[in-house]
């Protein structure tokens, strides 16, 4: 008896001294209650002090007087001997057996090295396993209802190592795959529920044999649960963080004005995507949600070319990744209700992403009131628009200068001066992405390597009213290349292509979705640009656009904006 | 004692070279399976270091080979894996340690010894 005590206690070797207590309490409990003395049988001791072993490593946190079981350990040395004694002459009861598994918080049994559950467990395991009675049932079959399939194979191939006497028990307890694992049991209700289990094992050796294996099993979703939730928690931290980073270099105004835009550009997204006229649309209003997308698109758009205005590049990204969603609904073939719902879905974190940035902008109030804000020299809109055209020209291996002698936004009324800020926003990367060459393509053309864009007011401009031209020497728009496109979106006729004049297809380019080019990019391709352009100067404004243009040489916009223009949101602002 | 150290990152390779070195050892270094096999044909390591994710052939195909050929090896896998599958699967084709990146230095020392004990 003593031998077997000293193996088992050796195979639990590394759990240490913390173990011991919960071993010594349990066995010492075990002798007092059980007063009436018989014949233990060897394997049953075993097996309990295993249970033990293992059980004092769950069952730690439980106890609560620490001294107390301090002590008991002390005292174990001396009543050791007649604790021997006394389980040697142990009665093994049914009854007596169930008050100790009954008592330990954890679930256990023992499996046979055929995985049979040999050994009886607490009455709560049938709730982890959730599957009524488990008795005189293999593990591998409770496996292999509970977990999937590739996680399967791996729990059999575990459950093989463990009784491997080859591999030692410390790399093998090391590499459980079973610590945590996500099952998927069906609940009273019938409904599938997810709950995360946990698994230890310890070998238990017997004659320097792996005779069996102790099993404890229990119900962790609790802790797993908060254990995510604080990660995203964390994670969301970070991304606050790095949101601080992005918008540092932003003067405060310029942020305030980009969270007015894009909120009011999300509350029209909204609007837009009102759940009940989808659900209750059916296959014959296709056409009808497909414009919607489109209004989605120009705002989404918006929102893109403000961040990238101002260099924030999260900003860009999502509305990029936004735009990217809507378009690939709107090659969709047929449209419902629920395709809307991932659009719902991002609209809810862009807005959550805004509000971050609005609480971030507070605080920064605080700190940015002392540094000093640079003296204003001319229009800061040509500063930004310069600045602008100059990244996204780097970004394209082009270069370019804008000359905007003589243009002054500033005395326009600030909703007006949104309008012409957007409308600069799209210019300049439609410019960029479509008209502008390369430097070596334009040295060979004999033109300078660095491309021209020149921003003037307009000398005639009808009294009240804000015009200005918008022109780039770039290789001017391609009439052919327009009408091509124009066939192939379906915006022309194949019987009516060879009659329309020139000046009538380049307006196709004001289209929604008309885009010459073949691959779309963050600056480019998803032809909402011009198509912003013109709901913001002609739709919303009541204002005007002329175009001229000569192939190879430039490429000519002007717009008249009327006074008393001012788009809804802006005036409500 | 002669030790291969199994991994596809020069800095990787540094810091176990580093921790594990002791005077008399002789110490190899490999990138990648292929490479570890070939060292392994003429040198005949007593204890390999081996990385589970490397180029051309992988830590669990290498370490098989490694086996075969030297089968004395003691084999101490360190991945970055966190995908248990993996980590059971190791020790099932005969790894007799794990040790997961990133690692202390001590936990690298304490995983050494008692691949040796």
């Amino acid at each position: 008896m003593n031998d077997m005590l000293r193996k088992a206690t050796f195979a639990a070797g590394p759990l240490g001294g913390v173990i011991a207590i919960g071993a010594a309490s349990l066995l010492w409990s075990l002798a007092r209650s059980s007063g009436n003395a018989g014949t233990a049988l060897l394997g049953f001791c075993v097996e309990l002090i295993g249970l033990a072993l293992l059980a004092g490593g769950m069952l730690w946190p439980a106890i609560n007087d620490h001294r107390a079981a301090v002590k008991r350990l002390d005292g174990l040395e001396s009543e050791n001997a007649q604790l021997v004694a006394r389980t040697q002459e142990l009665q093994v009861e049914r009854r007596e057996s169930d008050v100790v598994l009954n008592s330990v918080r954890g679930h256990l049994m023992v499996i046979d090295s055929s995985y049979f559950i040999q050994r009886r467990y607490s009455n709560e395991l049938e709730e982890v396993f959730h599957q009524g009675e488990a008795g005189n049932e293999n593990l591998i079959n409770v496996f292999q209802r509970l977990l999937p399939d590739r996680m399967f194979k791996t729990a059999r191939d575990y459950l093989s190592l463990l009784f491997d006497a080859s591999k030692k028990e410390r790399t093998v307890l090391k590499v459980n795959p079973l610590d945590e694992v996500e099952v998927n049991v069906q609940g009273l209700d019938g409904l599938p529920i997810t709950r995360f289990l946990q698994f230890n094992f310890r070998r238990i050796i017997e004659n320097d044999v792996i005779s069996r294996v102790l099993v404890t099993a229990e119900d962790v979703t609790e802790n797993t649960t908060l254990e995510r939730q604080l990660r995203e928690s964390e994670n969301q931290k970070v991304r606050q963080f790095e949101l601080l980073i992005g918008i540092l270099h932003v003067e405060p105004r310029a942020l305030d004005g980009f969270v007015a835009l894009a909120t009011e550009e999300l509350a029209r997204v909204d609007e837009a995507l009102k759940a009940s006229d989808f659900s209750s649309a059916t296959s014959g209003q296709t056409a009808l949600l497909r414009q919607r997308l489109d209004v989605v698109l120009g705002r989404v758009h918006n929102i893109k070319g403000n961040a990238s205005l101002l260099r924030l590049e999260h900003f860009e990204v999502k509305a990029q990744e936004f735009e990217q969603k809507v378009i690939d609904l709107k090659y969709r073939g047929s449209l419902g209700g629920d395709d809307f719902m991932s659009l719902v879905l991002a609209l809810s974190d862009f807005r959550s992403d805004i509000d971050n940035l609005q609480s971030l902008r507070v605080k920064l109030a605080g700190i940015q009131r002392n540094v000093e804000i640079r003296e204003e020299v001319g229009d800061d809109l040509v500063t930004d628009v310069s600045a602008l055209a100059t990244a996204i020209a780097k970004k394209l291996g082009k270069e370019v200068r804008v000359d905007a002698d003589g243009f002054d936004s500033r005395a326009l009324p600030s909703a007006q001066r949104l309008v012409v800020k957007d409308v600069l926003i799209q210019l300049v990367r439609n410019s960029l992405a479509h008209g502008v060459e390369t430097p070596d393509v334009r040295e060979a053309a004999g033109k300078p390597r660095v491309a021209t864009i020149d921003l003037h007011p307009l000398a005639d401009a009808p009294p009240h009213s804000f015009a200005f031209s918008f022109r780039d020497d770039g290789r001017g728009l391609d009439a052919e290349n327009i009408r091509r496109r124009a066939l192939e979106v379906g915006l022309l006729a194949p019987e009516r292509a060879k009659q329309v004049g020139d000046s009538e297809i380049a307006s196709f380019i004001f289209a929604p979705g008309f885009s010459t080019a073949d691959q779309t990019s963050v600056d480019s391709g998803r032809g909402m640009g011009m198509n912003i352009i013109k709901q913001r100067v002609v739709d919303e404004s009541g204002g005007e656009i002329g175009l001229n243009s000569e192939v190879g040489n430039f490429c000519e916009f002007t717009f008249v904006l009327p006074a008393a223009s001012a788009p809804a949101y802006a005036a409500a602002r | 004692m002669r030790m291969l150290v199994v991994d596809d990152s020069d800095l990787i390779r540094r810091a176990i070279r580093r921790t594990i070195e002791k005077p008399n050892d002789e110490i190899r270094t490999a990138g990648d399976g292929v490479e570890a096999l070939r060292v392994a044909e003429t040198f005949d390591p007593q204890i390999v270091t081996m990385d589970i994710s490397m180029p051309q052939m992988d830590g669990l195909t290498c370490l098989e080979g490694i086996l075969k050929m030297r089968p004395k090896a003691r084999i101490l896998v360190i991945s970055a894996l966190r995908d248990k599958p993996t980590a059971v699967e190791a020790v099932k084709r005969g790894a007799h340690g794990f040790l997961l990146k990133p690692f202390t230095p001590e936990a690298l020392s304490f995983e050494i010894e008692d691949l040796i004990v």
